[in-house]
């Protein structure tokens, strides 16, 4: 256990899951004026986890899996990742291009660009949502797309996260349209100073 | 070994295992920024592996084996324990590859593959040893295994065969 850990209060906590639902729910409705078509999310529920843990929890560490990495500007501990299988990216990828169900088997440069400009949505509409509610404003770096090891993918997050944290929210989600779900997990990944602040603008006790 | 089941200790972010036993193997997966230390103990048929994540346990930090500082000196004054000789052991290193997001230029985290790489070897280097092989560096994930009978480590990267090191 690291030193002298941010506590918050039930109350915080349950205010904390809420606008991360929320946000995340948005940040996937959003996805649909990205590619025109009706995108909704069928599940959003969010769990706390050890940072040790998240490989294990996605599959395993050197499972394959597509990353799509957002930092914050100005502020190393706070990182947004969606990760999926590499079928479920190119189920994405369909969805996103309107192509029929099975057409993209590989990550090329518009398959990447494609799962980035997701990214950059999400994270967006995600952090959006944040500063709407709490007042505390919050801007993506660009996004950073990746097939590899899942371990691999997320070492750069888990490490600045050992450093401040041992446990962490992430957010399992399932969206699609009413032809084609997909599972992914949007990891939301706030040092608890972070979180800390944010809470604490939005006035939660 | 034919019909021998291969037991694979999984060595989780910022831990050390050792293992002494014929079939075990020991495994760090998914190795992104992250550098597995690989000790084999020829003559007493023992192996030992770190999961380093950061390099230095900075003041007012738990001092745990997430730390390159704290996981070298405490992987070798066990084994000495266990009874070996440090001078004979084979050390290999994998890992630490670059994998911070490129927007990411300004982080304090960006230079955290490489910095990992250079706590280990300085770690080593204080205790008078180094690498006999290493596969560092680069921009992508590693698994790295070490057989404990035969002191084989093997690294695979996503989509490869695994090479032996």
């Amino acid at each position: 256990m690291l030193q002298q850990p941010t506590k918050f209060t039930n109350s915080q906590l349950s205010s904390w899951d809420e606008l991360i639902t929320e946000a995340a729910k948005n940040s996937i409705q959003a996805l649909s004026d990205m590619s025109g078509q009706d995108i909704k999310s069928s599940l959003v529920k969010p769990y706390k986890i050890d940072v040790t843990d998240i490989p294990n929890s996605l599959g395993g560490a050197d499972k394959v899996a597509v990353g799509v990495l957002l930092g914050i500007e100005q502020i190393p501990s706070f990182h947004i990742a969606l990760i999926h299988s590499p079928k479920t990216a190119y189920q994405v990828v369909d969805i996103l291009m309107g192509y029929e169900s099975g057409t993209t088997v590989g990550l090329g440069e518009m398959e990447i660009s494609a799962l980035g400009e997701m990214g950059n949505i999400m994270g967006g509409y995600f952090l959006n949502t944040i500063g709407d509610k709490t007042g505390y404003e919050l801007k993506p770096t660009p996004p950073s797309v990746r097939m590899d090891m899942t371990g691999a993918i997320l070492d750069y997050a888990i490490a600045s996260l050992m450093m401040e944290t041992d446990e962490v929210t992430m957010i399992e989600a399932k969206y699609g349209t009413a032809e084609a779900q997909v599972d992914g997990v949007f990891a939301v990944m706030p040092s608890p100073e972070l979180q800390s602040q944010i809470i604490t603008s939005w006035g939660v006790k | 070994m034919a019909g021998l089941t291969i037991d694979s200790m999984v060595v989780g972010l910022g831990e050390l295992k050792y293992a002494d036993q014929p079939g075990q193997e020991l495994t760090c997966l998914g190795l992104g920024s992250c550098v597995a230390v690989s000790v084999w103990d020829r003559k007493n048929k023992q192996g030992a592996m770190a999961h380093v994540v950061l390099p230095e346990c900075t003041a007012g930090r738990e001092p745990t084996p997430k730390f390159a500082d704290v996981a070298v000196p405490e992987l070798f004054e066990n084994l000495k324990k266990k009874g070996a000789n440090p001078t004979q052991l084979e050390i290999k290193l994998v890992g630490g590859a670059h994998m911070a997001p490129a927007a990411a230029p300004s982080m304090p985290l960006m230079r955290i593959g490489e910095r990992n790489i250079e706590a280990v070897k300085a770690q080593l280097k204080k205790l008078g040893l180094r690498a006999i092989a290493e596969d560092l560096g680069g921009n992508n994930g590693r698994t790295v295994r070490l057989d404990v009978e035969s002191g084989r480590v093997t690294v695979v990267t996503a989509g490869t065969e695994k090479t032996n090191l």
